[in-house]
C-alpha cells in the first residue's frame, strides 16, 4: 500500500518505536511464548535450524524426493565466562512426522485447541511465489513454520508435559514405535467420526454453539482476506515492476542528450532501484500472510473440539434417552400397562400373559439394565461436564493468546508499511533531485 | 554545447526556432517544463513567463459552451486578448472560437512559414480510453492546450505578426475569412520561394540537418516510450486501486466478529481506505498533469520529423528544378523548348520522374504513424508543386 505523508504526527506516534524490523517484532511473539515459561522450555531451547532435500525409496518402493528438517534443542543454562555455549542435540524430522504427532496430540487432547502446522502446499499465492513444494522460499517459510508449532507446543501448560512429545524432539529412531505403542490411532476413527458426522444434539453448552459459529466465520474472513491480499500484491507488484520500464528508457535517452544526460541516466538507476525494492517487500509481507495463515488453520482446532464436545453429549444425550425408555418399560412391566410398543407385549397380547416368573426374571434383567445405565449416565456426565471445564479453560487460554498475538501481528505490518513508504519516498526524492538538476 | 545541436546557425533558416522555446535545458520554470511538473502537481494556469515585461500579448483561452446546431454540436471557446501591439486597432478583444477555427490558423501558419515549427494543437479525436467528446475532463484538457497553442504562437517573434493570426484573434466572423485568401497558385509560390530561400542557405550544412534529423527521431522514440510507460503505469495504478478496494472492507468484516482486536482492525480498514483516496488522487495527477504535457512533446517530436522531411521533399524539387533549369537553358532558346523538342521532353520527363519517387520515397516513409488526411494533405502539395514547376518552366 502507498500511503501518502499524511503529516499528521499523532498517529505515527501511538505505535511508537517504527524503526523496530517485522521480524522483530514476529520474535517478540516467540519471546513472549518462551517468558510464559512452561517446565520444558524452563529446560530447553527448541530450534529449527535447517532444511535438506533428501532422495529415499517410498513405501511404494519408488524414488521420491522429500525434504527433512533439523530440530536442535539445547539444555538452557548459563555459559560460563570466556566458555563456548554446549553443542545442541540435533536430529531430522520430515513433515509426514510432524502430521503424526500432532495427530496423536488431537486423539490424546480433544479438549485441547492443538496448535496447527503450517500449510502442506502453498494456497493464496500470488503470481510471483511458486505453488511448488520444493521451491526454496516455501521451504524457508514452511521451516520457520515448523519451528513456530513446536514452540507453541512446547509454551502450552498441559501439551509441554507430554511424553510423545518430549521424544519426537529426542529420540530420533525410536519415536514412531513409541507413538504407535500408545495405541492412540485407535482412537483416530472416533475422531473422525466427531468431526464429519452429523448429529442433533438436544441441548449443546451454548457457549460451544457460539464458539463454533465464530470459528466459522473467522474461517471464512481470514481466507477471504488472504486471497484479497494475494490479489493486491499482484497489482502492486505490476505498478513497481513497470517503473523499471522509466529506468530502461531514461537509460536509452540519456544517451542521445548532452546537458539532460547525467540526470537523466542517475534517474534511471532509481527507477530501478525501485523496481527492484517490490520484491523484497512482498517477501516481507508474506510473514504477515504466514501468521494469518496459522490462526485460520486454528479455526479448524477450534472447530474440532467443539465437534468434540458435540459427540459427547450427543452420546450423554443418546445414553439419557435409552436409560429413560428402559425406566418406562419397568414402569410398564410393573404396573402391567402396555403403553410401550414391545414385542413381548405383542407376543403375550397374541400368545397370552406369560408367567409370573417370566415377568420377574425379565423385571430383574431391567432392573440390572436400569442400574448400569445410571452408572454409564453418570460417567458420561462426569466425562461431558469434564470436558467443558477443561476445554473452556483452554479456550479461554487460546483468545487470549490470539487477541495478543494478531494485535502484534497487525503491528508489524503496519511498520512494515511505513518502512515501504519511507523508502519509496526515499527513491523518489533521489529522483527529483536528478530532474531538478537537469 | 547541446543548444548549437539544434540552431543552425543561418539567418534565414528558423527552423528550430520555435524547438528553442521549448527547450529543456532553458532558465526559469516554464509552465510545461519538467521541473514545474516535478515540484508542483498542480498545473500552473498563470505562469510567469522568462522575459515577461516584453511580452505584448496575453491571450486567455476559457469558458467553453456547448452549441447546437440543426446539423452539429460543437463547443465554442472564449479567446481573450490584450495587446499593446500597434498593428492592433485595440487593445483588447473578445471572440468565440471552435476546435475546427484553430485547425485552420495553425493550417494558415504552417502553409505561410513552411520552414518554422509551429506548436501542435492537441488531437482531433479521442484516443481510446476515453468516453465522450464532451466529457468534463477532455474539454478542459483541451482547452488548456489551446490556451498554450495560442501564447506560444503570440511568443514567437515571426508567428506572432501572421496575418492570420491577427485575424484569428481579431474578427468576431471567422468563417468568412477562412474562406477567402489569395490564390491556390500563388501561395504556392510564394511557399517555394520561402522555401528555396531556405533550403539554399541548408544545402551548404548537410552534416548538421542530418545530425539533427537524428536526434529528432531518437527523441521522438525515447518521448513516445516514455508516454507509453506512463500510460502502463497509470492502466496498473487503477487495476491495483480495485484490488485496494476490496481489501479494506474485509478488515470491516472481521473486527465485526471480535471484541478486543476490533478497534484495531477496523484501524487497520480505515488506513486502507485512505490509501485508497490517495491512490485515487495519484491516477488523477497522472492523468491531467503528466500525460497531456508528455503528449505535447511527443507531438511537438513528430511535428519536428514531418517538417524535416518535407524539407527533404522540397529540397529534392528545388534541387531538381534548379539543375534542369540550369542545365537546360544553356545555349538553348525558348523557343525550341517550346517547339517540344526531344531533348527538352526528356529533360521535362527527368524532372517529373525525379519529382515521382521524391514523393514516393518520402511518402512511404512517413506513412508511418501519421494520420491519412496529413499525408494526403502532402501529397496534394507535391502533385501542385509540380504542376506549378511544369508551368513555370513552359
Amino acid at each position: 500500500m502507498m500511503m501518502a505523508d499524511s503529516g499528521s504526527s499523532e498517529e505515527v506516534a501511538v505505535i511508537g518505536n517504527t524503526d523496530i524490523t517485522s521480524t522483530e517484532s514476529e520474535n517478540n511473539i516467540i519471546n513472549t511464548m518462551v517468558e510464559r515459561g512452561t517446565a520444558l522450555l524452563k529446560k530447553m531451547e527448541i530450534n529449527v535450524a535447517e532444511a535438506e532435500k533428501r532422495t529415499g525409496k517410498n513405501t511404494v518402493n519408488m524414488q521420491e524426493t522429500y525434504t527433512v528438517y533439523l530440530i536442535e534443542t539445547r539444555p538452557v543454562e548459563a555459559v560460563p565466562e570466556g566458555g563456548t555455549p554446549a553443542a545442541p542435540d540435533m536430529l531430522w524430522r520430515r513433515y509426514s512426522e510432524f502430521e503424526l504427532l500432532r495427530t496423536y496430540l488431537l486423539v490424546t487432547y480433544p479438549f485441547i485447541v492443538i496448535p496447527p502446522l503450517p500449510e502442506k502446499r502453498a494456497e493464496f499465492v500470488w503470481h510471483k511465489l511458486s505453488a511448488d513444494n520444493l521451491d526454496p522460499d516455501f521451504v524457508e517459510r514452511r521451516r520457520v513454520g515448523l519451528e513456530n508449532f513446536l514452540l507453541r507446543v512446547a509454551s502450552h501448560p498441559l501439551l509441554s508435559n507430554d511424553k510423545i512429545f518430549f521424544l519426537f524432539l529426542t529420540e530420533e529412531k525410536g519415536w514412531r514405535d513409541a507413538v504407535l505403542e500408545t495405541g492412540f490411532q485407535d482412537k483416530v476413527d472416533s475422531r473422525l467420526k466427531s468431526l464429519s458426522a452429523m448429529f442433533r444434539v438436544k441441548n449443546p453448552d451454548k457457549r460451544f454453539t457460539a464458539l463454533k459459529q465464530y470459528s466459522d466465520e473467522l474461517n471464512a474472513v481470514i481466507s477471504q482476506l488472504l486471497r484479497v491480499r494475494a490479489k493486491v500484491a499482484d497489482r502492486l507488484y505490476g505498478v513497481y515492476k513497470v517503473h523499471g520500464n522509466y529506468g530502461r528508457v531514461f537509460s536509452e535517452w540519456s544517451a542521445i542528450e548532452k546537458e539532460m544526460g547525467d540526470g537523466l541516466q542517475s534517474a534511471g538507476h532509481h527507477m530501478d532501484t525501485y523496481a527492484a525494492s517490490i520484491d523484497d517487500i512482498l517477501e516481507e509481507e508474506e510473514h504477515y500472510a504466514d501468521q494469518l495463515k496459522e490462526y485460520l488453520f486454528y479455526t479448524d482446532a477450534v472447530r474440532s473440539v467443539c465437534k468434540k464436545h458435540e459427540l459427547l453429549q450427543y452420546e450423554l444425550e443418546m445414553v439419557a434417552q435409552d436409560l429413560a425408555y428402559k425406566k418406562q418399560q419397568r414402569e410398564e412391566l410393573a404396573t402391567g400397562t402396555v403403553r410401550v410398543f414391545s414385542l413381548k407385549g405383542m407376543t403375550s397380547k397374541l400368545f397370552g400373559q406369560e408367567s409370573q416368573e417370566q415377568r420377574e426374571s425379565r423385571l430383574a434383567a431391567l432392573e440390572q439394565s436400569i442400574q448400569e445405565g445410571e452408572e454409564t449416565v453418570k460417567e458420561k456426565n462426569a466425562e461431558c461436564q469434564e470436558f467443558v471445564r477443561t476445554a473452556w479453560k483452554d479456550i479461554e487460554r487460546f483468545k487470549e493468546q490470539k487477541d495478543q498475538d494478531l494485535r502484534e501481528a497487525l503491528i508489524s505490518y503496519a511498520i512494515m508499511q511505513i518502512s515501504m513508504c519511507k523508502k519509496g519516498i526515499q527513491v523518489w526524492s533521489n529522483a527529483k533531485e536528478c530532474f531538478n538538476k537537469m | 554545447s547541446r543548444r548549437q545541436m539544434l540552431v543552425v546557425d543561418v539567418p534565414v533558416l528558423g527552423v528550430f526556432s520555435l524547438v528553442q522555446n521549448t527547450s529543456l535545458a532553458d532558465g526559469g520554470p516554464m509552465p510545461n517544463s519538467p521541473s514545474s511538473l516535478v515540484n508542483q502537481y498542480r498545473l500552473e494556469e498563470e505562469e510567469e513567463q522568462p522575459g515577461a515585461d516584453a511580452k505584448d500579448f496575453f491571450i486567455t483561452v476559457d469558458n467553453p459552451e456547448s452549441h447546437v446546431t440543426a446539423i452539429e454540436t460543437f463547443i465554442m471557446y472564449r479567446v481573450v486578448t490584450k495587446t499593446t501591439r500597434s498593428e492592433f486597432d485595440s487593445s483588447e478583444y473578445e471572440v468565440r472560437r471552435r476546435y475546427q477555427d484553430f485547425l485552420w490558423l495553425r493550417g494558415r501558419l504552417e502553409e505561410s512559414h513552411p520552414t518554422l515549427i509551429v506548436h501542435p494543437l492537441p488531437e482531433k479525436f479521442v484516443m481510446k480510453g476515453m468516453v465522450e467528446r464532451f466529457n468534463d475532463g477532455f474539454i478542459e484538457t483541451r482547452r488548456k492546450a489551446l490556451h498554450r497553442f495560442l501564447n506560444k504562437i503570440s511568443e514567437h517573434p515571426v508567428l506572432s505578426y501572421s496575418q492570420h493570426f491577427k485575424v484569428f484573434l481579431t474578427a468576431q466572423e471567422l468563417t468568412s475569412h477562412r474562406k477567402q485568401g489569395p490564390g491556390f497558385l500563388s501561395r504556392m509560390g510564394e511557399t517555394v520561394r520561402a522555401v528555396a530561400n531556405s533550403v539554399r542557405g541548408l544545402r551548404s550544412r548537410p552534416e548538421e540537418f542530418s545530425v539533427m534529423q537524428e536526434y529528432v527521431d531518437h527523441f521522438s522514440t525515447k518521448i513516445c516510450s516514455v508516454d507509453k510507460v506512463t500510460q502502463r503505469i497509470i492502466k496498473e495504478q487503477r487495476e491495483y486501486l480495485d484490488e485496494l478496494r476490496q481489501y479494506g472492507p474485509t478488515y470491516t468484516q472481521w473486527a465485526e466478529l471480535e471484541e478486543d482486536l476490533a478497534e484495531p482492525l477496523k484501524g487497520v480498514a480505515d488506513c486502507v481506505e485512505r490509501c485508497s483516496q490517495e491512490t485515487e488522487e495519484q491516477i488523477q495527477q497522472l492523468s491531467e498533469v503528466l500525460v497531456p504535457a508528455l503528449h505535447e512533446y511527443v507531438l511537438c517530436a513528430e511535428t519536428l520529423k514531418v517538417s524535416g522531411r518535407s524539407l527533404h521533399l522540397y529540397g529534392l524539387v528545388l534541387w531538381a528544378e534548379s539543375t534542369i533549369c540550369t542545365g537546360w537553358f544553356c545555349g538553348q532558346s525558348l523557343t525550341s523548348v517550346r517547339a517540344g523538342s526531344v531533348g527538352g521532353v526528356y529533360h521535362l520527363y527527368r524532372l517529373v520522374l525525379l519529382v515521382l519517387w521524391a514523393e514516393f520515397s518520402i511518402c512511404a516513409g512517413s506513412f508511418c504513424g501519421r494520420s491519412l488526411p496529413s499525408v494526403w494533405a502532402e501529397i496534394t502539395y507535391t502533385y501542385i508543386y509540380y504542376i506549378y514547376i511544369y508551368i513555370y518552366i513552359i
